[in-house]
């Protein structure tokens, strides 16, 4: 994919996080902030990261053939990270996760995907049991930053 | 008496305090949110460096459920939301108090932020029980690879656990010989986020 063409399609996964009901403001945040979104190399295989030194998004470029809907996703966690601009912590980890399953509850339909189906399960739970799994995965994290 | 590699933990910020035993050189952290009050208490990662090991003690105030119906609760949510498989439900008591602990196993993928996730087991025993209006969850968690090693430094937290303004006699706690199992990693890193930015 060519580098307009990988513009393009960010800028329909951005409009169309936009017409989500989550997803709007933090859309928003990423148009206002002027965030580059692109696909790129990313070491561990990791699916994305935002990088606030470098006003942008980074989406693993093994993800260059996903759907929409999982792109969406995916930005809407990234997103949430722009929009809160400050170090990371659990609670923000948990606001990320929170609106990837948002999204994907809205815009999943009849698809199936292992990583969103999975964060969507561990949201539905509530923010108590959520955030005990976040702590699992990355203990290190303040509660709050 | 306090058991060789073992530590108390006394709780300072909740306004019900309470002790319990947990493994030395494992890290300690009080969680307060809205109508809940908690202990995460991180142990080792696992071999991949994907999960850590832990203990979660929670109280959840103004529960009207009941232990048994609390414990029904987690495994149906869990089954719902993974497709949990159920290992079992037993009677037991912490504290001198009637408890209900449920066992569940369930598929993760790790690490959850990857492209090329593993299928991972994880199991999780739960202890609840009630204390006036309050229920309180004494949770462990593992991957199974490291579920057999701490379960019975997990035990010993359970069986240690207390409250300390109650006399002593209706305590449930009684010492215990419990090997200290091994790390399975001693780095101190482990206890670190994997990364530093807010990528996932």
């Amino acid at each position: 994919m060519g580098q307009v063409g990988e513009s393009r399609k960010f800028q329909d996964v951005l409009t169309a996080l936009e017409e989500t009901e989550a997803g709007y403001s933090i859309a928003t945040a990423i148009r206002e902030r002027g965030t580059a979104v692109r696909f790129g190399q990313i070491g561990e295989d990791v699916i994305a990261y935002s990088d606030p030194g470098r006003n942008e998004i980074v989406v693993n470029e093994g993800l260059s053939d996903a759907s929409p809907n999982v792109l969406i996703q995916h930005l809407a966690h990234e997103g949430t990270h722009v929009q809160w601009n400050r170090p990371s912590s659990i609670d923000q980890e948990y606001h990320a996760f929170k609106a990837e399953a948002e999204v994907w509850n809205q815009l999943k339909g009849d698809e199936t995907n292992k990583q969103c189906d999975w964060v969507r399960g561990m949201i539905s739970q509530g923010e108590v049991e959520a955030k005990k799994k976040i702590r699992w995965l990355y203990p290190g994290l303040p509660e709050y930053a | 008496m306090i058991e060789r590699g073992y530590v108390v933990f006394q709780s300072g910020k909740s306004q019900f305090p309470y002790t319990f035993l947990y493994p030395a050189g494992w890290k300690t952290r009080e969680i307060v949110e809205k109508g809940y009050a908690g202990v995460f208490v991180a142990g080792p990662r696992n071999q991949a460096g994907t999960f850590s090991v832990s203990f979660t003690v929670g109280v959840m105030f103004e529960i009207v459920q009941t232990a048994k119906e609390a414990a029904t609760a987690f495994v149906s949510s869990h089954r719902l939301a993974f497709g949990c498989q159920e290992l079992g439900q037993i009677s037991t008591t912490v504290a001198g108090r009637p408890a209900v602990v449920a066992e569940i196993a369930y598929s993760m993928p790790l690490p959850l932020n990857s492209v090329k996730p593993q299928d991972t087991l994880i199991r999780e025993r739960r202890v609840f029980f009630k204390r006036n209006s309050h229920l309180y969850e004494l949770d462990y968690a593992a991957t199974e690879e490291d579920y057999e090693t701490w379960l019975g430094a997990f035990q010993t937290l359970v069986e240690s656990f207390a409250f300390p303004e109650e006399p002593t006699d209706t305590l449930s706690y009684r010492p215990v010989v419990t090997a200290v199992p091994q790390p399975v990693r001693e780095e101190s890193p482990e206890y670190e986020a994997e990364r530093d930015q807010s990528n996932e």
